[in-house]
């Protein structure tokens, strides 16, 4: 499989079937002197480390543990296709926490939401 | 990348020179395009009338043609004495 | 449905929708200052937006990805911010000119200024929006469009010479004024190939399912819906040319286009043009709306659709409810609408390298599109339409600043 390729930036979807994001990152693992994936990365500053480092580094230190990345294990990877399916929820990571956030300090507050 | 940049360098010379051509323009030739939009406005606030007189314009919206084109005749005439006296 | 039916619907979208306060503003321009020389921009930039907007719709149906995804993922984060920020900056400057629009139709009926109007324009844009009945108002939105057929009710009372306007479509030198010339030549390809266009469509195209067996009604709507739309365009240049032009009129504020209907259709005129102008850039601003949400929702991996409900969907709810006020705040500052629709035409077409270049190279990708990759037709005409729209553009737009 050509990892950049099929998973890569691809659309992450949960277990509900919901959009919880990209695949932003990927994880190897080296064992002895073979490479393997670990997990998935969803979210967080790893996206900023790949466009510029140097603002990477200041959002992280800015956000601290706001800024952690959700790792989702190789396991929980269900199914590569048009989207990568995800045996998670996303509303139990941290992953969807800024949509949280913004779910409950913005649209409720709005009359009517 | 590099390439992408000089790219970009030639890119911003060619639009710097263009802008440069362009202040460049005789009084002649701003008088003259002062004289179109002048004579553009007159005859604006003309047609605007006539239709507002034979029914085809509300006279709210008349009345708001009228201050446009008030405005853009008194703006091309001081354009029109600066382009003169210089 | 029946595919005939699809097909109709397409075109009254196309008619309804393309006319907007860009291609009014700009055909306007062209039909007043060079009578009907410029119709060949109107034709150029419509060949070219079928182009895109059936590749939009094929890349749907074949490979069932929207563009922003498809882009993200054929070309990593880094290549896609460029279109990403190049389409939401030109998306948000044709908003802020399509709520002008609105805002102004509102004036020239009311006489209480654009700038008063420009909020609660946004806040009912944005009402429609957030309660989800985008469905309905959009397909009402372009069913009311088709008021912008008394354009061509219009030129044909106007008795607009047929010959004139055929031999327009012949791209000639000015024989006058040609930096204006040309720099409203890129404003109306700029107006025809706006990018919410083609993007919107392959958000909608997804969201509807479409597969290969949608190719034909695909082709069809694209060419067809397009076709009449620009000839809406062009009846708006004609009576232009009819009524400003032979007059020594040019336009140089927005109040003196509702004269091209109230000559030849009178008072009636005057309304039909203020329901045009109001309800196509109504429907045009909720488009772009929605259409900025769409973009970064689907760039970065959030939830999205017009079927959710706000909670559902919140970070995609942000991103209109913010951009929405923004954008009027440029009419309530007193930003010109002719200005800054004109302004915001020109920046479109030079950008549109940035904004068309990535869709024509996964157009050319068989591991998206199978055996549906583009021809050589469209991948030439497109890429020759926006690389010289982008160098005139580039030319263009400082002599206009400086010229005026």
């Amino acid at each position: 499989m050509q990892l950049g390729r099929e998973v890569l930036d691809q659309q992450a979807i949960d277990a509900k079937g919901r959009q919880m994001g990209k695949v932003d990152g990927i994880v190897l693992e080296l064992r002895g002197d073979q490479a393997r994936v670990a997990a998935v990365v969803v979210g967080g500053t790893t996206l900023l480390w790949r466009v510029h480092a140097g603002l990477a580094a200041w959002a992280e230190r800015r956000l601290g543990g706001e800024g952690a990345p959700t790792r989702i294990p190789w396991r929980q990877v269900v199914k590569i296709g048009i989207d990568v399916k995800l045996d998670v929820e996303a509303e139990r990571t941290p992953a969807f926490r800024w949509e949280r956030w913004v779910r409950d300090h913005v649209i409720s507050r709005v009359p009517g939401a | 990348m590099r390439r992408g940049r000089v790219l970009a360098h030639r890119l911003a010379l060619l639009g710097a020179l263009a802008a440069v051509s362009a202040c460049g323009k005789s009084p002649e030739a701003r008088a003259k395009q002062a004289a179109t939009t002048l004579r553009s406005w007159q005859a604006t606030a003309r047609l605007a009338d006539e239709e507002h007189a034979r029914g085809a314009l509300p006279g709210e919206f008349a009345s708001q043609a009228a201050r446009a084109a008030e405005q853009g005749r008194a703006k091309a005439e001081q354009q029109l004495r600066q382009a003169s006296s210089p | 449905m029946s595919k005939l039916l699809e097909i109709a619907l397409g075109i009254v979208t196309g008619i309804g929708g393309f006319l907007e306060t860009g291609s009014l503003a700009t055909s306007a321009q062209a039909g007043a200052g060079f009578g009907f020389q410029l119709i060949w921009a109107i034709a150029l930039g419509v060949i070219c937006i079928a182009f895109l907007v059936e590749m939009a719709g094929r890349l749907a149906a074949i490979s069932h990805h929207t563009l922003p995804d498809a882009m993200r993922e054929r070309f990593g984060i880094r290549f896609f911010l460029a279109p990403l920020v190049a389409v939401a900056l030109v998306s948000f400057l044709v908003l802020a000119a399509e709520i002008g629009g609105v805002a102004l139709a509102l004036q020239f009926a009311s006489g209480v200024s654009y700038r008063v109007w420009a909020l609660p324009v946004a806040a009912a844009v944005w009402l429609l929006l957030w309660k989800g009945t985008l469905g309905v108002v959009e397909k009402g939105a372009s069913l009311l469009g088709l008021v912008t057929i008394a354009f061509v009710v219009g030129a044909v009372r106007l008795h607009a010479p047929l010959a004139d306007v055929v031999s327009g479509l012949l791209p000639t030198a000015p024989e006058h004024d040609p930096a204006k010339y040309w720099f409203t030549a890129v404003s109306i390809i700029g107006a025809s190939v706006s990018p919410y266009l083609f993007y919107f469509y392959s958000a909608g195209a997804v969201e509807d399912g479409w597969d290969e067996g949608y190719l034909g009604v695909n082709r069809a709507t694209a060419a067809l819906g397009m076709t009449f739309g620009g000839g809406i365009a062009v009846a708006v240049l004609a009576c232009a040319a009819m009524v400003l032009h032979v007059r020594g009129i040019q336009v140089d504020r927005y109040e003196q286009i509702p004269l091209l209907l109230s000559t030849p259709l009178g008072r009636a005129g005057f309304w039909l043009f203020v329901a045009s102008l109001g309800v196509a850039c109504f429907g045009a601003a909720l488009e772009i709306a929605l259409q900025l949400a769409y973009l970064v929702a689907q760039g970065f991996g959030w939830r999205w659709g017009e079927n959710l409900r706000p909670r559902e969907a919140a970070r995609f709810t942000l991103v209109y409810t913010l951009a929405l006020p923004l954008a009027a705040l440029v009419s309530v500052a007193g930003m010109d609408p002719l200005k800054l629709t004109v302004i915001s035409m020109a920046l479109t077409a030079l950008s549109l390298p940035v904004t068309v270049v990535p869709l024509l190279i996964l157009m050319n990708d068989p591991l998206y599109l199978g055996e549906h990759t583009n021809g050589w037709i469209s991948n030439a005409a497109v890429l020759a339409v926006s690389v010289i729209a982008c160098i005139v553009a580039l030319v263009a737009i400082p002599l206009q600043i400086m010229g005026s």
